[in-house]
């Protein structure tokens, strides 16, 4: 056995085994990626069994090796991977119920800075409140979806149960971890289109106008409240 | 390098595991240390962080590296090293061990500890990465021992003693992996007690026990593999006491990173472990 010839057997599962025990360490390197996945997409797994999780991580991962030794790292490319994936066209959710998992994972480890407390505008003159925009926590995001996978990631997390969900209906959902619970929410399609304008930078003033546009019983003292409960935001800049 | 200062006393310690953090916390169970993968807690924040914040405020870490590939040929992942740098300075580690394997290839991480062949010239890589390493973090490294499966034919030294030169070369110090020599003994058909005899046992500062797994290749043969699943196999505690009657009790730590059990079960293993250390201090 050859040191180059061990390197190409591990890395490349399709090559040839230079010796039958070389099935070990490949098989350590796709066990050990394959359980990173599961550990980062345990709703993913529970939506297709076992098995099924399995072949498909498998096949990801035979592709996608980790850029770093940091495991917490790997699989963010997973959820685009089951949207490709044709055994898995059957489950028309799954793919946004991973993309959903990858949100909740990095809020998960997120850094951990102070959140935007409840009265922080309080000392900002009303006649500013237009020009505000906000620095969102880096556990935060939003996300929209053409499944209820808002409501299925709750069904396997003590809420109602999947038979009472109709999973081809849309959602839109935000995730925050304040401080050491992940917090998951489906929110209004409303809720939606302002959060979404301020993550991407617009002025209070201007998201306001934007749901108000799609949306015209859009009620601003609702969601500003709404939103510094959300835990979303780290700051703001007038 | 001198040798790094420890508070680590020569007793037992578990691997720390998210599924036993409150317990702990709750319990604060007599353990000399824990042990924790360093690659786990390279995350910007968040919960792991917090508890083992909370754990290192009671008991001593020592920190394991599974990922900084010393053995590959590549140069040192100097991003790897320094996310290394950012947890020692965090939480003052009483030891930091890494691996005699590699990981890193072109084609990314491959998340194992994989073999290298022992030649002249892969002992100047292996010690010039390990030279670098300590230089790094500013602390001594302690290099375990792998297990095997297969052996290079380009190998020229025999592993103990590609170890003791490594050693001597670079100054850093030894973590004895003892399921690991019994793994690779049954599997490359060499003796353990052999290998023991010719390992530098003089410079080891820590001791793993873990457990192993079977399986039975199409010849009939069986081969051990080091999957650190279950309890810590009978004949490898009476091979850690043949290594502890040489070098004094060490800090010892009970492996356990797949089918993790309740805290409960492991403690009771490394309470084994304490009378095995406390026997010899009594021998002594």
């Amino acid at each position: 056995m050859q040191e180059v010839e061990f390197h190409r057997a591990v890395a490349d599962w399709s090559a040839h085994l230079p010796h039958p025990r070389m099935r070990i360490y490949r098989n350590n390197v796709s066990a050990a990626l394959v359980n990173a996945l599961k550990v980062r997409f345990p709703v993913t797994e529970q939506l297709v069994g076992r098995e099924f999780f399995f072949a498909m991580a498998r096949e990801y991962a035979s592709a996608n090796k980790p850029k770093s030794a940091v495991l917490i790292e790997y699989g963010a490319g997973f959820p685009d991977f089951i949207r490709a994936f044709a055994p898995a066209a059957a489950v028309p959710y799954l793919a946004d119920v991973a993309a959903l998992e990858n949100l909740w994972w990095r809020a998960y480890h997120a850094e951990d800075v102070p959140c935007l407390a409840a009265d922080a505008l309080s000392s900002v003159a009303p006649e500013q409140w237009g020009s505000l925009r906000f620095v969102f926590h880096p556990s935060a995001a939003v996300m929209q979806s053409a499944h209820a996978v808002g409501s299925i990631w709750l069904a396997h997390h003590g809420g109602p149960p999947m038979n009472a969900i109709r999973t081809g209906l849309p959602e839109f959902i935000v995730v925050a971890r304040p401080r050491d619970e992940v917090i998951l929410r489906v929110i209004s399609p409303a809720s939606f289109v302002f959060l979404d304008a301020l993550a991407r930078g617009n002025s209070l003033a201007d998201a306001i106008e934007l749901a108000q546009l799609h949306y015209p019983d859009f009620d601003i003292g609702t969601q500003i409240t709404g939103l510094l409960s959300l835990h979303l935001l780290q700051g703001y800049t007038s | 390098m001198a040798a790094a200062s420890s508070n680590i006393q020569p007793s037992a310690g578990i691997g720390l595991k998210a599924e036993h953090y409150r317990s702990i916390l709750e319990q604060k169970p007599a353990l000399g240390f824990f042990e924790i993968h360093a690659e786990n807690y390279m995350g910007a924040g968040g919960p792991p962080h917090r508890y083992l914040s909370a754990i290192r405020e009671s008991y001593p870490i020592s920190l394991h590296g599974v990922g900084l590939s010393i053995g590959g040929p590549g140069p040192l992942d100097r991003g790897h090293l320094a996310r290394l740098k950012s947890l020692v300075t965090r939480y003052e580690p009483d030891l930091f061990s890494e691996h005699l394997a590699w990981s890193t290839h072109e084609t990314g991480y491959l998340s194992d500890l994989l073999p290298l062949p022992y030649t002249g010239a892969t002992l100047e890589r292996v010690c010039s990465h390990i030279a670098e390493t300590q230089d790094f973090l500013g602390t001594q490294l302690l290099l375990e021992n792998p297990s095997s499966y297969l052996s290079f034919e380009e190998s020229s030294y025999a592993e103990a003693d590609f170890i003791a030169e490594i050693v001597r070369r670079t100054g850093c110090g030894l973590l004895l992996d003892v399921n690991n020599i019994f793994v690779s003994a049954q599997n490359l058909g060499t003796s353990p007690m052999a290998y023991i005899d010719a390992y530098p046992l003089s410079h080891v500062r820590e001791i793993h026990l873990a457990g192993q797994d079977v399986i039975t290749e199409e010849t009939g043969q069986a081969v051990l593999i080091d999957a650190h699943g279950t309890e810590v196999a009978d004949a490898v505690w009476d091979l850690y006491a043949a290594v502890i009657a040489r070098t004094g009790p060490l800090p010892t730590l009970i492996e356990r990173d797949n089918n993790v059990p309740p805290l409960e079960d492991l403690l009771a293993e490394a309470r084994r472990a304490d009378r095995v250390l406390n026997r010899m201090r009594q021998a002594a």
